[in-house]
């Protein structure tokens, strides 16, 4: 813009006056970038500066600053049980993973097929009541699959009995369980998750579906060649954010669903699960700090990598 | 193009067949919820969860708001406030930090998303935050504490800056051309086109707020700033005391429902959340972009 008006050789004053809006108008962008960057440093990066926690023994007395330094003593716990923590980070990466993929298919489907429905009541009701178990907790989610899978009395079970199968005791058999978690997370998460896409959806240029439609392409071709390919920048940005995230797993949601059962440990004990067990009910605060560094920094370098390769087929896929 | 618009109407139907059924099973938990809810609590404890109980009561929700009735209404005043004057806050801040890392030719915008990237990954665990918080910003025993700690959400913020990417660059451009500060672009140009984005959000920090007992677990210990959840929280952690401790301390306490409490409970969260839905929905129009770069 600015080259533009020089070409049009306008006089000194102008381009004056041009580089003083274009000064004025980014002491506008620090000015609202203020409010986001103020909580960021007090809410966010201050309190990082505790991370010098993971390198002390941690006592009330003494708090965060006073503590004696022991180097990287809280570490060990961690890697002295070395098998049970290198199971952790796998289980860990192998459910997020199984949540990240399912989780994304099923609420992509999901707007996908919400935006194609054009009755509206129906559209209303469904997509309220896809968005109910979300508010479920998982300590509530817990009671409502016992109804489903319980030995005893589970809905399953009496379908497996009435198909003349014997009855599956899936408490006490690890290998069902990254279904049962997979199928739990992604029941609570797409729908709300599917109003991130279709509200992608609706936001985009209508005009796209109206040439198609002129050019005589069926729903489903405007489906596949304008609405998934436009969805596909909101996919990978979200699956970035997600990855980030993959050395952490829900707690609340373990022990809600398997109570923490030590028979199912070798597909359900995570990271977390681990941390929570070992140091976080005696109260070893640095120890939990110190794993929660390892999960951090595992993570970053992953989307470092992911970031890059998804930068490398178009750079409005970076997020950063 | 009969054949056309034959595969078009199998595809559909298939499609209203997938979301029945998907809806069917988030509907299922919401009927067992409300019908354990409404279940005699020695039927809950012998014949477990039911869509049919054998024994109806109101038991729960005579409890809820005969015994509890004033806090409960203190619980939903604190919520809404907290609701209300949380999204607002939390849709300015997102909002402004979202225009500022999405606007082209802005040269530290990368920067600035960056800075809001690192702490999605790297925390420092629960300790550091809380004695800062509590310590140092007086963050105890007010409503600030139940707004300030989350006022931004930083997936909420990529999210909200995703949909600004998608403001077309000429719009923006045009506004500045015409004499429009940042603040006007951002609020006349990128909030009317992102509304979708804006209202998403929006829903999603009301929610969070909705539903937060988590602040409140951390940081209020009076209870006339109890929020709803964290006082039915409160409630459910006091009849399993007391039914944990009754024939002892207590002698001959009666017993309060647990489990149906517990449903009622989340019934009474989430009711008017369902309720007020759809009249969200309205707000999800489609095509507002249409025509507004042309020529």
């Amino acid at each position: 813009m600015l080259s533009a008006r020089k070409g049009k050789g306008k006089g000194k004053g102008k381009a004056r006056e041009a580089r003083s809006n274009r000064i004025g108008g980014n002491g506008m962008m620090y000015a609202l970038a203020l409010p986001g960057l103020i909580y960021l440093v007090l809410f966010c990066y201050l309190p990082l500066g505790g991370l010098i926690l993971v390198f002390k023994n941690y006592n009330f007395v003494d708090g965060i600053f006073g503590s004696p330094w022991v180097g990287l003593d809280n570490f060990r716990f961690f890697f002295s049980s070395f098998d049970k923590a290198w199971r952790a980070t796998q289980n860990t990466i192998l459910l997020n993973a199984l949540y990240i993929v399912f989780g994304t298919i099923v609420s992509v489907a999901l707007a996908l097929m919400f935006n194609e429905i054009k009755r509206k009541k129906f559209l209303m009701i469904t997509q309220s009541v896809s968005f109910f178990p979300y508010f479920v907790s998982w300590a509530v989610a817990g009671g409502l699959l016992l109804t489903v899978i319980d030995f005893d009395k589970g809905t399953l079970q009496q379908l497996i009995e009435w198909l003349g199968l014997s009855k599956i005791d899936f408490f006490s058999d690890p290998a069902y369980w990254p279904v049962i978690l997979t199928l739990a997370n992604v029941w609570k998460f797409a729908g709300y998750n599917s109003i991130i896409y279709y509200a992608v959806l609706t936001n985009l240029d209508q005009s796209y579906y109206e040439s198609a439609s002129i050019d005589g392409a069926t729903r489903m071709q405007q489906m596949f060649r304008i609405s998934i390919p436009l969805l596909t920048p909101t996919v990978v940005i979200l699956t970035l954010l997600a990855i980030g995230r993959i050395f952490y797993g829900d707690l609340t949601m373990m022990m809600g669903l398997t109570n923490l059962n030590p028979m199912l440990f070798p597909t359900t004990d995570i990271i977390d699960t681990f941390v929570y067990r070992t140091v976080i009910k005696n109260g070893e605060f640095a120890m939990a700090s110190a794993v929660g560094l390892y999960q951090s920094i595992f993570g970053f370098l992953l989307v470092f990598i992911f970031n890059y390769v998804a930068g490398r087929f178009d750079k409005d896929y970076k997020i950063f | 193009m009969v054949r056309v618009a034959l595969t078009d109407k199998v595809s559909l139907g298939f499609m209203y067949v997938v979301v029945v059924v998907f809806a069917a099973f988030c509907i299922y938990p919401l009927a067992i919820v409300l019908a354990v809810s409404f279940t005699d609590e020695s039927t809950v404890m012998t014949q477990g969860y039911a869509l049919f109980p054998k024994a109806f009561s109101l038991e729960a929700y005579k409890y809820v708001f005969g015994t509890l009735g004033g806090k409960v209404l203190t619980g939903y005043l604190v919520t809404v406030s907290v609701t209300v004057v949380g999204t607002a806050a939390s849709l300015f801040v997102t909002s402004t930090y979202a225009y500022v890392t999405s606007v082209k030719g802005f040269r530290f915008r990368n920067v600035f998303s960056f800075l809001a990237y690192i702490p999605m990954v790297f925390s420092a665990g629960i300790l550091p935050w809380y004695v800062l918080l509590t310590k140092y910003y007086q963050l105890t025993n007010n409503l600030p504490a139940l707004v300030v700690p989350i006022i931004m959400n930083l997936f909420y913020f990529f999210l909200l800056k995703n949909f600004f990417n998608g403001v077309p660059a000429e719009l923006a451009e045009a506004a500045r051309i015409d004499g429009a500060g940042h603040g006007t672009i951002l609020m006349q140009v990128y909030v009317p086109i992102a509304r979708v984005g804006i209202i998403t959000i929006g829903l999603f920090y009301a929610l969070t707020y909705w539903n937060d007992f988590y602040l409140a677990l951390m940081f209020i210990t009076e209870q006339k700033y109890y929020p709803l959840q964290y006082y039915l929280y409160t409630v459910l952690s006091n009849i399993d005391f007391i039914n944990n401790h009754a024939g002892t301390a207590m002698g001959n306490a009666v017993k309060a429902p647990l489990e149906s409490t517990k449903m009622a409970l989340t019934c009474i969260t989430i009711g008017p959340i369902v309720v007020l839905y759809p009249f969200m929905q309205r707000f999800f129009v489609k095509g507002i972009i249409v025509g507004a770069v042309k020529g």
